[in-house]
């Protein structure tokens, strides 16, 4: 699991403009992704997480732009490289698994050709070996009568057959990483549990990397081997997963697992315990980006200075200000 | 699937049957008798009398009426008053000029619109998008009939290049072609960029892109084609815009189609004629608009199993 | 060209004529400063024609169908601008002359298209099934016939009228009405809001009138300028061939249909007549697509409201016609 990184991103800032301001979607993102590993990126909606996935693959949507950072994967910046060398880097070596299956799926084609279509660009093969290859990824993902059922389309499956048909397809060039954004959110809690556990079993089988985004903490502690904590586009912590679980050091996350009754999964419950809301990404400049919300914020230091990452324990670091200055009592604020 | 075209195919020839009363039931009501005009300002009764009993004008409307749907589902539609020859074959010499027209004015106006839509909503703001609110507007303000008489003046009277009427092969479709197309490419153009816009922010582009997919293929291939799917109800709609535009662009190109033998009925009452030029226009729109739907089946697999 | 010079002055005028009393008149002149670059042009360019097709004779005076034999077809000149045709009638008059039918005409053609398209827009949306049913079957038997082709039979049974010409044009341009405003009364009886009125106990008469007509108003008033654009361009098309206002009284149609026998001899007698349709066309569009914009969307919107209909309902439904 220790591997070298086959992804490292560093300062990572993503802007969009908004009038005549620009809103920071992600402020300063680095993290290391190691070979076989799955690192969960946690964060509630607009926390960047999910604009920061995108970003590392240059598809920033509308008039985003990546702004400062790089992205080294296999020995290039993947933010430097012309847009056909990235292109080729899509799909093949880093693949996505979206949120809503119904509409990331072409309601138009076969699942079939979808898939196809993916190994004409990527793979330089004969037409047989395709079609065995998306035989084997149906069948990998436990999709029932590939052969037969691959002529049908998107909308005749229900919706863990078509998140499944987007795992295969993300599958079907063997990458090496995997980024699955909120790929279970809009699925039935049931269904959910087996598209988790069939992402678990192919990563262990098929030795790819997963970053792995959601909003729900809980989630994150099954599949994930480290995790990263994001607050209005800034990460805030990031360790071992039952580390963090155990030690929270960062008051938003001591918040986010505080309010979380252990078992239980509903999440509107779960935010609503943490008073306010996510501030105006354009206003937060310097400041400690949870400081408005924060019930133990250092007054007159966290709403001026950003904090840097301090050391709080085996590949635990987390940028507060009050960790920094009282220890993981400081920040342990509900009990 | 098959009982929506049972009911679609019995929409349309409802259509169809109501056109041909409403038309045969005007036209009756209109003050001119053809047989008094065929024979003329010193024809005698007897002469009258006789052309009324060659066109059968002189029995009951709902009599006439019978024997013209009788007759015309035999393929006799009566003889053309003017022509002095059977309708169907003054229709059947005019007819493949009015189809080669209009196909190659559809072609057009579909080509351009696809071209300049695409292009347009690919690039929001560049100058290809701004030429393509041009061209729209352009084509919307310009009656056809006087886009027609500019390119006579532009390339058949002062560059020379094309002929300026008469249906003389290929070359002579050039300039009617494109007058008519041009009048049905803002419709097209503006439904095509805008679905097309939409669909280029839908979720799947988005899935496309981050496989790796090529742009223009999934400009082309994957957005097009959920793109095109308004623009073929708008294709449908405009038939009879379509057979309009033809009708005016055969005036003004002495074409010699269907067009000009409806202009040419105008002022001899020629019933049969125009009661066959009615019914046959609403029976391609109708038949194009079954096709549409077929095509929509075709193109989009989520129609083919509701309804 | 002369009409672009007069823009600045024309535009005001517009503005102002709305709006009485100062502050009604500042307030529309902040409102059309704020409108786009294309939306004051149309404005500009819309009122310098109606300025000289109702102005112009006045002040020119000269009879439009004065006759000068020995002017026989001149080019363009000082004296003659447009030139002059074949009985030596100077164009530019002619065209000034012609603008005033077109107009007047094609704004009955637009008012009768717009009341007969809400009225059975309205009652495809509000009807019963079988209004539903009969209003989605006339849709369909007017699309089914080009307007020529109608005009031809009308023409046949009555004879070319100006009153018949309005006819024509008003069966010529109530479909594409009535599809947007089954569209839009459709969408807006689906909200929610209206369904609770509903629910406690508002009459469908009562819904269309009090919550669905008002929010199809502001379409129909970004329509109008729409339409009357359509408008000219079938008034000046039935008037070429010969089935509108007819020679001497000249519209800029049968201007042309007089020009089209000297095509290869004297291009000005089409060209200036059909620039005449061109622009006032080009206006109105232009003006319709700044109202358009002000409500949000755009001339693509409009044209494309009948296509949307896909989204709520795959089936190939043409707009206006209703499904059971």
């Amino acid at each position: 699991m220790t591997s070298a990184p086959v992804l490292s991103v560093r300062g990572l800032r993503i802007e969009f403009p908004v009038g005549g301001d620009r809103l920071v979607a992600a402020r300063d993102v680095s993290f290391e992704l190691a070979g076989g590993e799955c690192l969960a990126i946690v964060g509630e909606s607009g926390s960047g997480k999910s604009v920061t996935c995108l970003g590392l693959l240059g598809l920033v949507p509308g008039q985003g732009r990546v702004v400062a950072g790089e992205v080294i994967f296999e020995g290039d910046d993947l933010l430097k490289l012309p847009f056909e060398g990235l292109r080729q880097v899509r799909g093949e070596k880093i693949a996505m698994i979206f949120q809503d299956p119904s509409s990331a799926l072409n309601p138009l084609f076969t699942i079939e050709r979808q898939i196809r279509d993916v190994l004409d660009v990527h793979k330089d093969w004969p037409a047989k070996r395709k079609r065995d290859r998306i035989l084997e990824v149906l069948g990998a993902v436990g999709f029932p009568d590939p052969a037969r059922r691959m002529k049908s389309y998107p909308h005749e499956l229900s919706g863990g057959l078509r998140q499944r048909v987007a795992i295969a397809l993300a599958l079907a060039c063997a990458p090496r990483i995997v980024i699955a954004d909120e790929a279970t959110t809009n699925l039935d809690v049931s269904v959910q549990a087996q598209i988790i556990e069939l992402l678990v079993g192919l990563k262990d089988d098929l030795e790819f990397s997963v970053i792995f985004v959601t909003h729900d903490l809980a989630l994150a502690q099954h599949i994930a081997d480290r995790v990263m904590v994001m607050y209005a586009g800034h990460p805030v912590e990031v360790g071992p997963v039952a580390e963090v679980m155990a030690n929270p050091a960062h008051p938003y996350t001591v918040g986010l697992l505080g309010s979380a009754p252990t078992g239980e999964s509903h999440r509107a419950h779960r935010l609503a315990a943490i008073p306010g809301s996510i501030p105006d990404l354009r206003t937060i400049g310097a400041a400690a980006p949870f400081a408005g919300r924060c019930p133990v914020r250092v007054e007159g230091i966290c709403d001026r200075v950003k904090p840097a990452w301090t050391s709080c324990g085996a590949d635990h670091l987390v940028a507060c200000h009050r960790y920094e200055r009282d220890g993981r009592e400081g920040t342990t604020w509900n009990r | 699937m098959t009982r929506y075209l049972l009911n679609r195919l019995f929409q349309a020839i409802a259509v169809v049957w109501a056109i041909a009363v409403t038309v045969f039931v005007l036209l009756r009501l209109s003050p001119g008798d053809p047989a008094t005009i065929r024979g003329g300002l010193d024809a005698s009764p007897e002469v009258i009398e006789s052309y009324a009993r060659e066109f059968g004008t002189d029995r009951p409307i709902v009599d006439q009426f019978a024997r013209f749907v009788g007759h015309a589902f035999t393929g006799d539609f009566g003889t053309s008053v003017r022509y002095g020859e059977p309708v169907t074959s003054v229709v059947g010499q005019a007819l493949p000029h009015t189809l080669a027209l209009g196909a190659t004015a559809l072609l057009l106006s579909v080509s351009i619109a696809l071209a300049v839509g695409v292009a347009a909503a690919r690039r929001p703001g560049s100058w290809i998008d701004a030429g393509s609110s041009v061209l729209a507007a352009a084509g919307q303000a310009m009656p056809t009939f006087w886009l027609g008489l500019v390119l006579i003046q532009v390339f058949s009277v002062q560059l020379g290049i094309f002929p300026s009427g008469g249906a003389t092969g290929f070359s002579s479709l050039v300039l009617p072609a494109t007058a008519v197309a041009l009048a049905m490419v803002p419709t097209q153009l503006r439904v095509l960029r805008s679905s097309m816009r939409s669909t280029l922010g839908e979720d799947y582009v988005r899935t496309a892109r981050s496989f790796g997919l090529r742009e223009r293929r999934i400009s082309y291939v994957y957005a097009l084609r959920n793109a095109s799917l308004p623009v073929l109800t708008v294709i449908g709609v405009d038939v009879g815009y379509l057979l309009g535009g033809v009708i005016v662009a055969e005036a003004v190109f002495n074409y010699p189609g269907i067009g000009q033998l409806a202009i040419s009925a105008l002022g001899t009452r020629d019933y049969p004629l125009i009661q066959a030029l009615a019914i046959g226009s609403a029976a391609v729109f109708v038949l194009l608009n079954l096709l549409i739907d077929l095509l929509y089946a075709v193109v989009d697999p989520r129609v083919r199993v509701s309804g | 060209m002369a009409e672009i010079a007069s823009s600045a002055d024309g535009s005001r005028v517009v503005a102002a004529r709305t709006h009485g009393p100062a502050l009604g008149t500042l307030r529309a002149l902040s409102w059309f400063r704020s409108r786009p670059r294309t939306f004051q042009l149309g404005c500009a360019l819309l009122a310098a024609i109606l300025l000289l097709s109702f102005g112009g004779p006045i002040v020119l005076g000269s009879d439009p169908s004065e006759q000068n034999l020995s002017d026989y077809l001149l080019a363009p000149s000082p004296a003659h601008p447009f030139g002059t045709d074949a009985t030596g009638r100077d164009l530019l008059s002619r065209v000034l002359h012609g603008g005033r039918p077109s107009l007047v005409i094609s704004t009955f053609g637009m008012l009768g298209s717009i009341l007969l398209g809400l009225c059975v827009g309205m009652l495809a949306a509000f009807g019963g099934r079988m209004a539903q049913r009969v209003t989605g079957f006339v849709v369909d038997v007017q699309l089914a016939l080009p307007y020529v082709l109608v005009a031809i039979v009308l023409v046949s049974v009555a004879g070319a009228s100006i009153p018949l010409l309005v006819l024509m044009m008003v069966l010529a341009g109530w479909v594409q009405v009535g599809r947007v405003v089954r569209s839009i009364a459709l969408r807006e009886r689906s909200k929610d809001y209206v369904k609770a009125a509903a629910v406690v106990g508002a009459s469908r008469a009562r819904i269309a009138r009090r919550y669905v007509l008002p929010s199809v108003l502001p379409v129909i008033v970004a329509l109008a300028p729409l339409q009357m654009a359509a408008m000219l361009v079938i008034e000046a098309t039935l008037s070429f061939l010969g089935m509108g206002v007819r020679p001497p009284q000249p519209s800029w149609g049968s201007i042309m249909l007089e020009g089209k026998n000297y095509i290869d001899s004297a291009w000005w007698l089409t060209t200036f007549p059909g620039l005449a349709i061109f622009l006032t066309a080009l206006s109105l569009l232009l003006i319709g697509d700044g109202f358009e914009r002000a409500e949000g969307g755009s001339l693509d919107r409009v044209q494309s409201i009948a296509a949307d209909d896909q989204g709520e309902n795959l089936a190939p439904v043409i707009a206006g016609r209703v499904e059971p």
